[in-house]
């Protein structure tokens, strides 16, 4: 277990870690059932408004993370593409269309360590997840080799991708090298540089 | 006595993989606003950008894509529209709000310094339901809320006592109770 308490770089806003990822599901039986059944996590608190909605909050068992998940009796339905990634679809079809809204989470990882992934990507088959094999995030300028079959010294993540039951896509991810200050090379592209803006 | 998770040593966030229209604006927000250093960025050719930032604590990162063709915004759907003041609500599968975990006694110190950069925030809200004191046995967490560039609406919130058993105590609900769902099945 990590103590991040003790990792505070120093810096203006002391970040422990996410107090809440607040998401919103479909069904919250089967939302607890994944997240505390095939994850591990513990449910640590349930509140419902006088709208009949519902709010659970799930402890990573970490010491400091949680998720925690909505439900609307209103909710509207997923809209892959725009609200969440239609990542899994676009991969069974040999695509990598992962495009999401502005102002979307589009994915996120957990932190796990390089010696466990493989394991833990063996478990969550035998949960009968959809599971990707392990990917290579590679990058160095001038080289083309975004996702070698094996790590190599350019392998910056390490990643496996599975959903959970509304398609939300989840990632168990660790850092494959140190990142440097040659990792940080581009500028950000400006909302005039979006394809639809261009002339 | 910390909860530890008995299947998967989860230790923390990778990143969260959000996004945007103006990775520029959301550098300058994420580096100067909230000073998380920027660890890598990463050229997706013709399809875009990856960047990636620490949240200053060596452990935890949110990164940003920006697509070429990323749709615009979508308020309600793709993120809460309490901003637009709406009641919070969004899609199925989506990222509702962010909430990042900060010392209690530090809050009103936070609020103030994000206001004087420039930043709209909320007073602090004292759970359950904004209660007015924060010092009520009740109360179980404090928060401050502001929105990103893009406007994602983030949160800096303390819990203010541990969660027990008596915390967990709603049926959860299930999609037959979804409106969609009732209307369907009385069609």
């Amino acid at each position: 277990m990590v103590d991040k308490q003790l990792r505070h770089a120093g810096g203006e806003f002391e970040i422990r870690g996410f107090h809440e990822i607040a998401c919103v599901c479909s069904d919250m039986q089967r939302t607890t059932d994944f997240y505390t059944n095939v994850l591990g996590m513990r449910l640590a608190q349930t509140t419902e408004g006088p709208d009949g909605s519902q709010k659970f909050v799930f402890d990573f068992g970490n010491g400091v993370d949680r998720m925690a998940f909505y439900w609307f009796p209103d909710a509207p339905p997923s809209q892959p593409g725009i609200a969440q990634s239609d990542f899994f679809t676009s991969v069974k079809e040999g695509g990598r269309d992962i495009t999401t809204a502005s102002g979307s989470m589009n994915h996120f990882a957990f932190d796990v360590a390089p010696d466990k992934i493989e394991a833990y990507r063996e478990v969550l088959i035998n949960e009968g997840l959809q599971v990707t094999d392990v990917w290579n995030h590679s990058d160095r300028p001038g080289v083309d080799q975004y996702m070698p079959a094996q790590p190599n010294e350019d392998t910056f993540i390490r990643s496996i991708y599975f959903p959970d039951p509304d398609g939300i896509v989840l990632e168990f991810a660790c850092w494959g090298r140190p990142l440097t200050e040659h990792d940080v090379i581009h500028e950000g592209k400006r909302e005039s540089d979006l394809a639809r803006n261009r002339t | 006595m910390a909860y530890s998770n008995p299947k998967f040593d989860l230790r923390g966030i990778n990143h969260m993989a959000l996004t945007t229209h103006d990775m520029a604006a959301t550098v300058d927000f994420y580096t100067e606003i909230l000073g998380f250093p920027m660890v890598k960025t990463l050229d997706m050719g013709a399809r875009g950008q990856h960047f990636f930032f620490d949240c200053n604590n060596g452990v935890d990162g949110i990164a940003f894509f920006w697509f070429a063709d990323t749709p615009a915004d979508h308020p309600g759907i793709a993120r809460s529209d309490r901003a637009e003041g709406g009641r919070g609500i969004s899609a199925v599968g989506s990222m509702n709000h962010l909430s990042l975990e900060v010392p209690a006694e530090k809050l009103d110190e936070y609020r103030d310094r994000l206001r004087a950069k420039g930043i709209a925030v909320t007073e602090v809200v004292n759970d359950p339901d904004g209660h007015v004191d924060p010092d009520a046995a009740e109360v179980y967490r404090r928060a401050i809320y502001f929105s990103d560039p893009n406007n994602i609406l983030l949160e800096f919130a303390a819990w203010t006592r541990e969660l027990n058993a008596a915390d967990v105590r709603h049926a959860p609900k299930t999609a037959a109770e979804l409106v969609t769902a009732r209307e369907s099945a009385h069609a």
